[in-house]
């Protein structure tokens, strides 16, 4: 028999059944194989679906009368559905594998084939040897030789969204092919792939690795230095990291070190920089690496003291407190020039000074750059070790400023500090290296001894305490300053300037006899020098160089202006052949650099000069002379500038000029004196006035003689020094103005504080005369006419004046006097107020009275004066006001997050849930009273006034009530239940409009009063039925099917009541708002009467229209054509998706 | 010279709120003096009482300046805060930013401050919030607006600008011819 093996899928099984069953049943029409129940089951357990696969042998009769007979049978419970089953699915992919094995197999198969007969047409391996590219494989259609003998398959390719297919000819399109050469060889496995760059030591593989150099603030403006220099500069520098190396890289090593680019070009390279890194920083994807490669910098400079971490900013709270040093503040006082704690970025004066001072001292002889040699190498050394000692940031800034000033020099320094470590052995060293260093690196070393000096001037402190680090450069300074000053510059100061006069002497081809003279005046002191620490030796090349002081002074006076540059671009220019020697007194110098505040007296400055030892007077004179003019940081410069206008001078010396010098070292010494800003020092100052200009006498013979020996020489400054001279004679006039008037104000001083003297001029105050003292307390009411001479002055400096009689006075002063005590003295005191000090306007009480007169005068001057005050204080408050209503906005706009603030504003209602037991939400409450009698009795007559008012107006009664109310007995239940209803209405909970709570209090108010007839039925029930009928009439009708459909009434108990309800709430609402009603012809009761049609119509209207069963018939075709519809439209909706790809 | 309208005196005050927030209220009352406004030549200056009265005896085009000038009002009438107001606003400034020693002297020249050369900020600055710029020293060296807010800031790349310059007293030599 054939009865091939078919599969049945039958559907909707009785969970019940079991397989046995199954196959008994299916086996009647045929060899059951194999049944397989599968039954879907809900989340309990309950079986939702249950169907079966049945293997079965059965022919196609037997099939179909299978499937008729048991089809769409009911059995245990479930309704059978069969049909032909898909294929299992193991089955199907088995299929499915096979074809594509099938597939697979032509392919595979083919491909020898193909090769074969290639091979044929030549080309071996898919390559055809000495083939032009574009030659045909014959027999291959498709293929096509490519460059480099390749064989290539000619493609057939389509676009996205094209329709056509392109023919892509490989051979047309070869020209851009390269090979690729084999780099496998050096190519690192990725096993070993690292993020380790190699590429050396230059920045910018550094760069690359992440190790980034530290930013250096760029540095003033520097001479260029011979190379040799630079180089061991630099190296210095980059031992110590001073310089950031992507400085050293961008400026190049062959330049100048880093400090002596200008500034701008300085902005440009940290630009050119900060654009390397930034892309660099393309590189850097993630914050994890960026910390990384953060990390890896900071081992990498671990060595180096202040490295700036990225990460390690610094938040503060608005508490921390600033400490301010060197800016106002409200409540702190302006700090002191000497304070100097902490490092201060570098005031400005200084930088500038320092700058000014490094490019004056360009020209410097040689003598004194040896020294300053000596002095850089002291002091930067011991600047450099404790920069290196400790690591703390605030070094690095004082660092950073000595070097930002005068980086140049501590290159320098370095470098020198390199080839001296001993520092009492440098006297060799220096005599030997003098010579090949006296061009080159006294430039940059004078300026960091400028420097030096410089530095310790601001900073008073000269403890020699070298764990304190904001006084490096101060010990350093001092402890030169007091040592190493006398002791070595001096002496080498003295030989080196030996060594420069020859030099000068072969240079300057003048005759050697004043040189000799000259160094014989100076070996002599030279002599004396050398085993002692004196400056006697400073003396002498003073005296030699004669003008050096004058020089000096003259120099200074010229570089108030700030021509100086120019000059000293010019100066470059014509003396820089020249370096002239001998110059004195570096010691000198250093012995004025400690104090700035100190110049008071010239006996004063000597003693705080470092140098401990014995002075000769004219070291005094000298140092005193240098002390003042170096008490202020311009002034060294300047002087150091002088140096240079002696040196070029040195050969020409005019007669006048000292003298003219001599007297602007007195004028300089007044000056001095007078920017140290104390009055009694000019009488001081003046002193050394006088032993000055001996001292400059004597020192004019010598300068006169070398000057006539090197005019020829010096021709070429001529004309400078003319200019200067002019110069200096202003200036000098100016000094001399300027100390006139100090005098005079000293005088007047000095006459006000002790003879107060009536002028009369003007009313003028006297410290002695009685109403000054209640008018200067009272500061407030200043009267226009009056004019304060400052005279008296209440907190003036009583120093030198009598303090005593001072004080007296000051008490006397504000002692209030007696005539003026009282309310009527108040006013005399204002009166008197008018008049001032003036003694012959005294107001006693005779004046009190006729002060009324004066009252209105005196108020209306000070209405003018509180007027004046007013406005002030009227605009004031305007200001207030603003900013009030400035402040109160401002909040506003800056909201850390808009959004939050936009979040105030913004408030949920739907969020918002009464909660009982919130005690805010009470206010949602309403109170629910329990209507008294009275209240009740109210309402009901609200209630009586609606329909009366309705009565009057619109109504006509065409009905007898009787016959509407005919059948009122047996609805008068539902009256009572209505007007329950009516009532639950009216007292109504807000917020909770359910129909159960209705019914609560329906079956509350049941209970409830009995007395009380609801009126709106009851009094009136007559007419307003009436009415009623009528408007009930119109609106049962459609009224009914609203409320049908409010779900609110579908839940009631009874349908009765329910359309009672219904209608009466229909009517209370209705009622009032009706006004007129047209009355139907058909007279419908209001109340219910049996079989009522009203009755039939409503509920009918719940029930089936039609049989169950057969809608359900109905239904289930409907299903089918409907399955049947969707599955067609689903069908070819995907094969519209699938032409579209 | 005259005194500032209340639109100008308000959007002048707007300005200097946002660098020292309610503070103003201590420039404007002053327990030592009475101080105010005053405009003259669109620069706004603040003035004590006394040298105002002097003030008034010199003739418009011969004065050239005031007191301290704090801006300048521009075509449009924009406040403009110059380097000059930097006294009266450092001490009450509400939100402050320290600078590094290396990149301070960038700042003073003219450029904004780099993530690399911030020393310090304090917390819960907002973005855009005027700060005054100090020197890790504690001396101010100008001010300016931040540009990311303080948690911004941490996340920040070295090269990423966290204040935008505005004044610093480097302005003083190189604007000298500018400033009043």
């Amino acid at each position: 028999m054939d009865t091939p093996s078919k599969r049945l899928y039958i559907g909707g099984i009785g969970p019940s059944v079991t397989d046995i069953e199954l196959t008994e049943r299916f086996g009647k029409f045929g060899k059951v194989d194999g049944v397989e129940i599968i039954s879907r089951k809900d989340e309990h357990g309950t079986p939702l679906k249950t169907f079966a696969y049945l293997n079965i042998n059965v022919s196609d009769v037997n099939l179909k009368k299978c499937i008729s007979t048991l089809n769409k049978t009911k059995w245990k419970g479930g309704l059978l559905q069969i049909e032909m089953a898909k294929e299992s699915f193991l089955h199907r992919l088995s299929q499915e594998r096979q074809a594509s094995q099938e597939k697979k197999k032509p392919k595979t198969e083919s491909k020898p084939s193909f090769v074969q007969s290639l091979k044929e047409a030549g080309v071996q391996d898919f390559q055809m040897k000495s083939a032009v590219p574009g030659t045909e494989v014959p027999n291959h259609k498709n293929w096509v030789v490519s460059k480099f003998g390749r064989v290539l398959p000619v493609l057939h390719l389509k676009g996205d969204h094209q329709r056509k297919s392109i023919k892509y000819d490989p051979s047309k399109y070869c020209h851009n092919i390269k090979r690729l050469e084999d780099n496998s060889v050096e190519m690192t496995p990725v096993s070993q792939l690292t993020w380790q760059l190699e590429g050396g030591d230059d920045d910018m593989s550094k760069k690359r690795r992440g190790e980034f150099p530290v930013f250096k603030s760029p540095v003033t403006k520097k001479l260029k230095l011979p190379t040799h220099l630079d180089t061991k500069g630099l190296d210095q520098k980059q031992k110590l990291n001073i310089t950031p190396r992507w400085c050293d890289h961008v400026i190049g090593q062959s330049s100048s070190t880093s400090p002596s680019i200008p500034p701008p070009n300085k902005i440009n390279c940290r630009s050119g920089t900060s654009k390397k890194n930034s892309m660099f920083d393309d590189e850097y994807d993630s914050e994890e690496e960026l910390r990384n490669i953060i990390e890896n910098e900071k081992k990498a400079t671990k060595e180096d003291s202040a490295i700036v971490d990225d990460n390690n900013v610094e938040v503060v709270d608005d508490s921390f407190k600033v400490t301010y040093t060197s800016h106002w503040t409200p409540d702190k006082e302006p700090r002191s020039n000497a304070k100097d704690e902490e490092y201060d970025s570098a005031d400005t004066d200084e930088i500038i000074a320092v700058s000014k001072s490094g490019q004056k001292v360009q020209d410097m002889d040689t003598s004194f750059k040896d020294d300053v040699i000596e002095q850089a190498v002291i002091l930067t050394k011991k600047q450099k070790a404790k920069a290196d000692s400790s690591k703390i940031q605030t070094q690095k800034p004082k660092r950073d400023a000595q070097c930002s000033a005068d980086d140049e020099s501590d290159s320098d320094s370095h470098e020198i500090n390199i080839g001296k470590k001993d520092d009492v052995k440098k006297h060799s060293l220096l005599d030997k290296e003098q010579k090949s260093r006296l061009n080159s690196s006294g430039v940059q070393i004078n300026k960091s001894n400028s420097k030096q000096r410089i530095k310790p001037a601001p900073d008073n402190k000269s403890d020699s305490d070298n764990q304190n680090e904001d006084s490096a450069s101060d010990s350093s300074a001092s402890y030169s300053d007091e040592e190493y000053s006398s002791m070595i510059q001096n002496c080498y100061n003295l030989s080196l300037s030996m060594a420069d006069l020859e030099k000068l002497a072969s240079e300057a081809k003048e005759s050697s006899n004043d040189e000799a003279e000259n160094a014989n005046v100076d070996s002599q002191p030279e002599g004396k020098k050398t085993p002692q620490k004196l400056k006697t030796g400073s003396v002498t090349p003073k005296v030699k160089k004669g003008l050096t002081p004058d020089d000096i002074v003259a120099s200074i006076l010229a570089d108030n202006d700030d021509s100086a540059d120019d000059r000293r671009k010019k100066k470059k220019n014509t003396v820089s052949p020249l370096r002239l020697p001998a110059f004195r007194g570096l010691g000198s110098l250093l012995a004025s650099a400690p104090s700035k505040e100190s110049a008071v007296s010239p006996n004063s400055l000597v003693s705080t000069s470092n140098v401990k030892s014995a002075i000769s007077k004219g070291n005094e004179l000298q140092s005193s002379i240098d002390n003042d003019t170096v008490s202020s940081t311009k002034q060294t410069a300047i002087e150091s500038d002088s140096r240079d206008i002696s040196d070029s001078k040195a050969g020409q010396q005019d007669c006048t000029r000292p003298e003219i010098q001599g007297n602007q070292a007195v004028k300089i010494n007044l000056r001095s004196s007078t920017s140290s800003e104390t009055s009694s020092s000019d009488e001081g100052s003046s002193s050394p006035s006088l032993p000055l200009s001996p001292h400059n006498a004597l020192q004019q013979t010598t300068p006169e003689k070398a000057a006539k020996h090197e005019k020829s020489k010096m021709r070429g400054v001529t004309k400078k020094l003319e200019d200067n001279k002019k110069r200096l004679a202003a200036m000098e006039e100016r000094r001399v103005e300027r100390e006139l008037q100090k005098k005079a104000i000293q005088g007047a001083l000095l006459k006000s504080d002790s003879k107060p003297s009536i002028k009369s001029q003007h009313i003028k105050f006297d410290s002695d005369s009685e109403p000054q003292s209640e008018k200067e307390s009272d500061l407030m009411i200043v009267s226009p006419k009056k004019v304060q001479n400052a005279t008296t002055k209440l907190f003036d400096s009583s120093d030198d004046e009598s303090d005593e009689a001072r004080n007296k006075d000051d008490v006397e002063r504000f002692q209030v006097r007696s005539r003026f005590e009282g309310q009527a003295g108040v006013k005399l005191m204002n009166l008197q107020s008018r008049f001032g000090t003036d003694e012959r306007f005294r107001m006693d009480s005779r004046f009190l009275d006729s002060s009324s007169e004066d009252e209105d005068a005196k108020d209306l001057e000070q209405k003018e004066e509180t007027n004046e005050g007013e406005e002030l204080f009227a605009e004031k408050r305007k200001n207030l006001d603003i900013i009030n209503s400035l402040l109160n906005i401002n909040p506003e706009p800056q909201p850390p997050s808009k959004q939050t603030a936009k979040a105030k504003k913004f408030k949920d209602l739907n969020s918002l849930h009464y909660d009982p037991t919130k005690d805010e939400h009470t206010t949602f409450e309403t109170e629910e009273k329990k209507e008294g009698k009275s209240e009740r009795k109210k309402k009901r007559q609200e209630a009586e006034k609606l329909p009366e008012v309705s009565t009057e107006t619109y109504h006509e009664v065409m009905v007898d009530f009787k016959d509407v109310f005919g059948v009122s007995k047996p609805a008068t239940e539902n009256e009572d239940r209505s007007a329950t209803w009516d009532q639950a209405e009216e007292s109504e909970v807000v917020g909770a409009g359910d129909l159960v709570t209705h019914e609560y209090f329906n079956v509350q108010n049941e209970e409830a009063p009995i007395g009380f007839t609801f009126s709106f039925f009851g009094a009136s029930t007559q007419d307003s039925a009436c009415k009623e009928v009528p408007y009930t009439l119109e609106m049962i009708k459609p009224g009914r099917v609203a409320w049908h459909e409010d779900p609110r009434f579908q839940d009631s108990s009874s349908e009765g009541e329910e359309q009672e309800g219904d209608n009466a709430a229909l009517d209370k609402d209705l009622a009032p708002s009706l006004q007129s009603g047209a009355s139907k012809s058909n007279i419908r009761f209001f109340f219910f009467v049996k079989d009522d049609e009203r009755l039939k119509v409503g509920p009918k209207m719940f029930f089936r229209t039609s049989n169950l069963d057969e809608e359900q018939e109905v239904w289930v075709g409907r299903r089918e054509s409907l399955l049947e519809e969707c599955l067609k439209r689903h069908k070819d909706a995907k094969r519209k998706i699938k032409a579209k790809h | 010279m005259r005194p500032l309208t209340e639109e100008e005196t308000k959007s002048m005050f707007e300005k200097l709120s946002k660098y020292i927030g309610e503070n103003i209220k201590l420039l404007v009352d002053r327990p030592d003096g009475t101080y105010c406004f005053r405009l003259h030549n669109d620069r706004v200056y603040y003035v004590s009482e006394k040298i105002l009265k002097l003030a008034t005896n010199i003739a418009r085009e011969k004065l050239i300046s005031l007191g301290t000038c704090f801006g300048k009002f521009t075509k449009t009438q924009k406040f403009r805060l110059h380097v000059t107001a930097l006294d009266y606003l450092a001490p009450y400034a509400k939100y402050k930013v320290w600078v590094k020693p290396g990149a301070e002297q960038s700042f003073l020249y003219g450029n904004h401050v780099l993530k690399s050369g911030l020393g310090r900020i304090t917390e819960n600055t907002a973005q855009y919030q005027g700060v005054v710029v100090y020197s890790m020293a504690d001396v101010p060296v100008g001010f300016g607006v931040a540009a990311k807010s303080t948690q911004e800031c941490r996340k920040l790349d070295p090269m990423a600008i966290v204040v935008f310059h505005q004044a610093d007293i480097g302005e003083y030599i190189r604007h000298e011819e500018s400033l009043t």
